[in-house]
């Protein structure tokens, strides 16, 4: 397991440039304790889609993907993979612990179990992207998450059964909130070309707004 | 066969294995719950149960592991429906052999990492049970729990519901933790307490991986032990989960857990009747090992076991109101963060276990009671000891405890004894007994014995075995009652002698009325010790008291090799939480708070008020330095955590110059209330709790509701406090629906309060959509609204 600490910094909404020795120090000591108490999990399976009225069908399962921006990202895909990946409870808890006191820390080890799952998605992904090399010859997407563009939050807790989110402690609220906070699911697709395969903030329709950009 | 319970620990009993794994291969989609097959496709799920019993399993599990109304809230059936229907075909296919009913996990999770409250938990494995109950299954088997809270609500609703057998098992990662970070023995030790009957593991591992778990289970475990493996540790390649440890190889190991006090068996994952048929072939002819009872003293929260084993465990006593203003002020106006603050203070200085109480006349006992072990519970592993003299606020909080605790207390009185004991032993509590009955006080050493053999008789006759009493001998005052310091002394260790139970004393008393009462306390701790005190219940900030202790532990043999001992006094521990590293040099205030060094600001404060009146140090000192690092930060020199450390120094300060005013008389003035809440369904209050801390900052008071807050609890806060501005957040569009269903209803019942939000999905023009006053986009911004607000009225 790895946090890179400039993605805590950016997390944090702190410049990396800026960041001085003390703030860093201080990201360092955040990254360690939540490597102590994260124990990620994750499940991922491949599906194959076709498209029936305007909506995508995961093969095989009694699941439509709606709306107009998961069809323009699984445009061309023969194969869709869903992955969901968590930190596990013990990283909320370990949050929670400092809230009454020590506000400064849980902020910051807020940041540290963002940026540990974000970099074990980007594991899963490349996990996704050699099954989809090697056994398919195909190439994949970026991840697709519930809540962006117009793909419902409330797909969630399908995805999650078809995940069996179940077996690694992955749950979600009627209100579509995950739990444990540190987790992710994601939708990655499979096709012949690479063109679109573009995960750079300048792609996103919210970068103007976004306090995250890379760059 | 009989009754189940006439059998489990004589003889082997064997459990199905798998049936999901198997509905997948016979047409389930994924996705699907494997419940609706009980109704649609029956003859397949009678099929594997018959296969099952073909293989040699003695008991059946219902297919019904899932059928909760949380997992089936879509689903065409109702919970009854696929209950019923499951149970018919289990005892269709089971015959004369036993069948359970299964319940699994609700699938969400609870409070206060999740937002499943307890009693809804509780609720929604009642329904459960009481079809299970009506349609006369042999046991209930509760498993793949990760949670022991949740475990709890199911053995609850189990015991509440019906009189049937409880078997529980929970299901551990190879760090040999429970997903919510239980361990083995303490699993043990409160699923005993909670009076299941058998009690194991499940799921997860294969049975390679069970063995360092289930040795652990059976050197604590006093009943029959379960253990239901995967057909191995599972692998997942391309996308598929694969099993991949032979029937041969898994019986073989079963006989091994077998030969080692294992009495029940079963396969989880990735079995199939060939694994069944192999176990059942290799017990043939063997026996169970008895399981010996255990009588070991352990108070559990849910991932932490305190063994009562002659080391000394300290019980912290600062979560007591009486004669404590400022902590009884906290508890009047709801301040969880306040008893948060003792209680994680308290464990940082060694307190081994917490007594929590809430007797003050101006409070509901019970309600606050519930709050406190709630909030506590949910961040510390620290067990907790009850505090009530009221059984009803007893029962309240047992119930909700997640853990085995200690109940404070009984007396020799039968009748204090008849209202605790049945609540202890549903429960499974430890109590504390003290040595006085209905005639008062005792007056010497023999009559504390006396009254000891009493309670443990009667503790006995409901079932209480001794090692989960504690007696108190009680402390006189020496000045006062000089010659029954000796007798309390000489009844400890009387009582360890003749009964062989734990000891605990508040030592304190010892010393009213006298001169350097610190020096008397001390002594009479130590002494105490030497007679076989167990437990001190003690104020953990006198560093003199947790020294002797320390001390003793060396001298008494109990900590090895003075390894504690020596790290502890050859390092004190530092302070780590600071965004910046504390330096020698004098610095004045401004730089304090500008570096964010929050433990220097607290001397700095103190130094100032020496010359000056606390308003001149808020208006010359703090409030210039405040304003100064939010330009800071608006420029883009300093960062959000640099911004929240100096927030929190600030804060410190604050509290240094309202205890001064208070000492003096005078009270802080604020400038006005706020209440704060994350409303209903939400649960990130990252953005909350730093809006908090800078109003604070800015001298308002303010009344934090916390997160996933229901409406008419935002609305009561509004009334109770009369606020004129109150801040929401919302993180989530799903959320912020309820965000507007709260400003509806604060504006339908025309309560004069201007409302602001906040949170990562709103803008201004969203905010004018659900009808708020105001949008802050940040801390700093919903400080403006504030003095806006308050300057206005």
């Amino acid at each position: 397991m790895y946090i890179d600490e400039n993605e805590v910094l950016r997390y944090l909404g702190v410049n990396p440039k800026l960041a001085n020795f003390k703030l860093r120090a201080y990201v360092k000591d955040g990254i360690e304790e939540i490597l102590k108490v994260a124990y990620p999990k994750y499940m991922y399976t491949l599906l194959d889609i076709d498209t029936i009225e305007e909506k995508i069908l995961l093969k095989g399962t009694n699941v439509y993907l709606e709306g107009n921006s998961i069809k323009k990202h699984l445009k061309d895909c023969f194969k869709c993979a869903l992955m969901g990946v968590t930190l596990g409870p013990l990283v909320d808890r370990k949050i929670e612990y400092y809230k009454s006191w020590d506000l400064t820390r849980s902020f910051v080890l807020d940041a540290c179990g963002t940026a540990l799952v974000e970099r074990v998605c980007d594991e899963v992904q490349h996990k996704i992207q050699y099954i989809a090399n090697e056994k398919y010859k195909l190439n994949i997407t970026s991840r697709y998450s519930p809540g962006y563009g117009d793909l419902p939050l409330s797909i969630q807790p399908k995805l999650l059964k078809l995940l069996e989110g179940d077996r690694i402690g992955l749950t979600v609220t009627e209100q579509m909130i995950m739990i444990p906070r540190k987790s992710v699911t994601a939708i990655i697709g499979l096709k012949e070309d690479l063109e679109s395969f573009n995960i750079s903030c300048e792609n996103c329709s919210q970068v103007d707004e976004c306090i995250y950009k890379k760059g | 066969m009989g009754n189940i319970i006439d059998i489990i620990g004589r003889k082997f009993l064997l459990f199905d294995g798998a049936m999901g794994t198997m509905l997948q291969q016979r047409g389930l989609k994924p996705g699907d719950n494997p419940e609706i097959f009980n109704i649609e496709k029956p003859d397949i799920i009678l099929d594997i149960h018959k296969s099952y019993i073909d293989a040699g399993a003695d008991i059946i599990t219902t297919n019904t592991f899932g059928a909760n109304e949380l997992k089936l809230k879509d689903s065409r059936y109702s919970v009854e429906e696929i209950i019923k229907r499951g149970i018919d075909i289990g005892r269709k296919a089971a015959k004369d052999k036993f069948i359970a009913l299964d319940i699994g996990p609700t699938g969400q999770i609870l409070k206060p990492i999740g937002t499943l409250e307890f009693e809804k938990a509780y609720e929604v494995f009642k329904r459960q049970i009481i079809v299970g109950n009506s349609m006369g299954v042999d046991l209930i088997l509760i498993e793949t729990m990760s949670d022991l809270y949740e475990m709890k609500a199911a053995i609850l609703a189990a015991k509440e519901n019906s009189n049937l057998p409880i078997f529980a098992t929970m299901t551990f990662q190879d760090n040999k933790r429970t997903l919510m970070g239980t361990d083995p023995k303490t699993m043990v030790f409160v699923l005993e307490a909670l009076g299941v009957d058998a009690l194991g593991i499940n799921c997860s591992l294969g049975p390679n991986e069970f063995h360092p778990i289930i040795d652990e289970i059976l050197k604590y475990a006093s009943i029959p032990v379960i253990a239901r493996p995967n057909a191995g540790l599972p692998i997942y390649k391309d996308g598929n989960t694969i099993y991949n440890i032979t029937p041969e190889e898994f019986s073989k190991e079963i006989v091994n857990m077998a030969n080692r006090g294992v009495s029940i068996f079963g396969g989880c994952c990735g079995t199939n009747p060939n694994y069944i048929k192999a176990v059942s072939h290799k017990l043939q002819g063997m026996k169970p090992l008895n399981i010996l009872p255990k009588d070991y003293t352990t108070v559990c929260s849910a991932t932490n076991t305190i063994f009562i084993d002659g080391s000394i465990q300290v019980v912290g006593e600062r979560i007591n109101p009486t004669g404590k203003e400022s902590l009884k002020n906290a508890l009047i106006n709801e301040d969880m963060n306040y008893v948060l603050r003792e209680a994680i203070e308290q464990q940082k200085l060694g307190a081994d276990i917490l007594d929590i109480n809430a007797g003050v006349p101006e409070i509901d006992e019970s309600l606050i009671m519930e709050k406190m072990i709630k909030e506590i519970q949910g961040i510390l592993d620290v067990p907790l000891q009850i505090d009530s003299s009221n059984p009803e606020t007893i029962e309240k909080a047992v119930r909700i405890y997640n853990g085995k605790p200690i109940i404070n207390s009984v007396t020799g009185d039968r009748a204090t004894m008849e209202s605790i004991f049945p609540i202890a032993k549903k429960y499974g509590a430890n109590v504390i007994g003290l040595t006085m009955d209905e005639k008062g006080l005792p007056s010497n050493c023999e009559e504390r014995v006396k009254i000891c053999k009493k309670i443990l008789d009667v503790a006995e006759s409901y079932g209480i075995e001794k090692n989960n009493i504690i007696i108190d001998c009680l402390t006189l005052t020496a000045s006062v009652n000089q010659s029954q310091a000796f007798e309390t002394l000489n009844a400890i260790k009387q009582i360890k002698e003749l009964y062989g139970v734990k000891t605990l004393l508040g030592v304190s008393n010892i010393s009213f009325g006298l001169p350097n009462r610190k020096l008397l306390n001390r002594t009479f701790l130590t002494m105490a010790l030497t007679y076989g005190l167990d437990m001190p219940i003690l104020d953990p900030k006198d560093e003199e008291m947790m020294d002797s202790i320390r001390a003793f532990r060396v001298l008494s043999n109990s900590d090895k090799k003075a390894k504690k001992y020596i790290s502890f006094y050859k390092s004190q521990p530092k302070e780590k939480s600071e965004l910046t590293l504390d330096s020698l040099d004098e610095k004045d205030i401004k730089t304090i708070i500008f570096d964010g060094l929050k433990g220097e600001v607290v001397k700095s404060t103190e130094k100032l008020l020496e010359t000056l009146e606390p308003l001149d140090i808020i208006d010359c000192h703090i409030i210039p330095a405040l304003d100064e690092v939010g330009e800071k930060y608006e420029r883009g020199d300093i960062f959000l955590p640099q911004l929240i450390q100096s927030a929190e120094t600030v804060k410190k300060s604050f509290e240094v110059i309202k205890s001064h005013m208070k000492s003096k008389g005078e009270e802080k003035i604020y400038k006005g209330k706020i209440v704060l809440a994350t409303v209903k369904g939400d649960i990130h209050d990252i953005g909350k709790n730093i809006v908090k801390i800078l109003l604070e900052n800015y001298g308002f008071e303010v009344i934090d509701l916390g997160k996933d807050v229901p409406t008419e609890t935002i609305i009561d806060a509004i009334l109770k406090h009369d606020v004129k501005l109150v801040g929401l957040s919302a993180l989530m569009t799903t959320t912020v629906v309820n965000m507007e269903k709260t400003i509806k209803a604060i504006k339908d019942k025309g309560i004069d309060c201007e409302i602001m939000v906040g949170g990562a999905v709103l803008n201004k023009n969203y905010a004018n959509m659900i009808n708020a006053d105001y949008y802050a986009k940040d801390a700093r911004e919903a400080v403006k609204i504030a003095e806006k607000v308050y300057l206005k009225k």
